[in-house]
């Protein structure tokens, strides 16, 4: 392995390192904003009477009214259950942002996640799913705290892994917005922006109706930007470019229609995927190659033989 | 080593091409205007397989990633009166009681549910259609416990804004609200 794909995996691994940092954070948070609100959503004198949102839930895994169905001595939900759940997921939330057993509590995690937002769809949006996927990610490839080199190999293609799964979300997102008429219109867009439910930092008032080239532009940027997602892949320059334009893109979804946890966790992938296993890759290789070589000397005990003898030039 | 790393790249491969016929079968389907073909296509008979389809469901790639595509649907709110025997006064609340903005966004979600009262291109089973109506005559009753209201009335709206075509023909920037569903229930509250 030569000195810049050693460079490269130790970044990749880095990068995988603190991925599941960011993702514990950002899904205690939603999960302790969401604390008031567990009784209404989950508990038995809730919105809705359990036994209809039962009748919702998936035939695969475990929801929440399983559970404690099969727990003995339960068997109905009542809501110190919901509390407990909910902290224990807070508590592997903690756990991941601490780097405490990561494969394990991403594991645990993710059963729990599947069990209050997939297998019981009832107050799931599309972000549970992108959170349950980080979260497989989290526990297959995790590279753990120190690096050896089988570990930073399993880190490169880890992060391959989320490259290309991110890849398949942006291009399948741009497919289907091309293939519908209404994004070309841009109509989608406004009424996308139109429709945010809890309003926004950026409320787009009725009036922007006007300028429909606008939404017609806006519209095809999102479009493009999102089809353009592969060339990520290709160089230094475009890698940069789709991160930005990306980034942007969920900002401004943040910003105009509300959607803030969302576009925290893609932005946070799109970093750990396109950002920070290039920064010190960059920089590095801008440094001397006597530079290169005493900081490798310096974590791994003995210098490679191909190294040794070449001092820092005074 | 060199045979590990390939198994584990294959396995990598395998992963990634779950995903991606995951999104070509939801991308037909919501393309597809005849219900049938949905059912019986071979793409969505091969993804409702036991063991891709439990992977696909644990590792969150089942979902489709067609966000907002290929059109954007209609968002749904709900509006409660609640009226009490003491008072004449009618207490107006957009959303059943929820505090947090995140409790809000999933509550949203969930009234995606209504949509089976303005679909009509799109099969829906009467099943459906009663859970839906079960649903909302559910909402209307505990909302009447929680609040300990007489009367409760709840209406589900769905939100219109103006076209942009609408606004060019005609000037009008008028934002409507449709509504579809109306549930009225009556509570007796208990003796204290």
């Amino acid at each position: 392995m030569n000195l810049a794909n050693l460079n490269a995996s130790s970044q990749a691994a880095d990068a995988l390192r603190i991925f599941p940092r960011g993702l514990g954070l950002l899904l205690a948070i939603e999960m302790i904003q969401l604390w008031v609100d567990l009784p209404l959503l989950y508990g038995p004198s809730g919105l809705i009477d359990p036994a209809l949102l039962q009748l919702r839930q998936r035939a695969i895994g475990w929801s929440i009214y399983d559970l404690t169905d099969a727990i003995p001595h339960l068997q109905t939900l009542t809501l110190p259950t919901v509390h407990l759940l909910a902290v224990l997921y807070i508590g592997l939330c903690v756990a991941l942002v601490l780097n405490l057993q990561v494969r394990l509590s991403s594991l645990l995690l993710l059963f729990l996640h599947h069990t209050l937002f997939i297998a019981d769809p009832n107050w799931a949006y599309g972000v549970d799913y992108l959170a349950l996927t980080g979260l497989f990610f989290s526990c297959c490839f995790y590279p753990g705290r120190t690096a050896s080199g089988t570990q930073t190999y399993w880190a490169t293609i880890g992060l391959f892994a989320l490259q290309a799964q991110l890849t398949v979300v942006y291009l399948f997102g741009g497919w289907s917005k091309l293939m519908g008429g209404s994004w070309q219109n841009g109509e989608a867009l406004w009424k996308a922006v139109q429709q945010a439910y809890l309003g926004s930092a950026v409320p787009i008032s009725v009036s922007w109706g006007s300028w429909p080239f606008i939404w017609i532009a806006t519209g095809w940027a999102a479009m493009l930007v999102e089809l353009a997602y592969p060339l990520a892949w290709f160089g230094r320059r475009t890698r940069h470019g789709i991160w930005i334009a990306i980034s942007g893109l969920h900002a401004g979804i943040a910003l105009t229609m509300g959607l803030y946890h969302f576009a925290m966790i893609m932005i946070w992938y799109n970093c750990c995927a396109w950002y920070i296993p290039y920064t010190k890759l960059t920089k590095s290789i801008n440094l001397p190659l006597e530079r290169d070589g005493s900081a490798i000397a310096s974590t791994n005990g003995s210098p490679p033989p191909s190294i040794q003898g070449k001092g820092v030039k005074k | 080593m060199r045979g590990q790393h390939l198994f584990v790249l294959t396995l990598v491969f395998l992963h990634l091409a779950i995903s991606v016929l995951n999104n070509v079968q939801q991308l037909y389907a919501a393309t597809s205007q005849t219900a049938d073909s949905q059912d019986t296509n071979g793409l969505a008979r091969l993804m409702q397989l036991p063991l891709l389809s439990h992977y696909a469901q644990f590792t969150g790639i089942h979902g489709g990633y067609g966000f907002f595509g290929p059109s954007v649907g209609s968002t749904f709110h709900t509006r409660i009166q609640l009226s009490f025997s003491d008072s004449e006064e009618i207490h107006t609340l957009s959303d059943p009681g929820l505090r947090s903005r995140a409790g809000k966004l999933r509550y949203s979600s969930f009234l995606d549910i209504n949509e089976v009262f303005i679909d009509s291109d799109r099969r829906k089973s009467t099943s459906e259609l009663n859970l839906a109506k079960t649903i909302k005559r559910s909402l209307c009753k505990r909302s009447a416990e929680r609040y300990g209201a007489s009367t409760v009335h709840v209406s589900i709206l769905a939100k219109s804004p103006p076209s942009l075509s609408s606004i060019r023909e005609t000037g009008s920037l008028q934002l409507h609200y449709i509504q579809l569903f109306n549930q009225h229930c009556c509570h007796e509250p208990s003796e204290p």
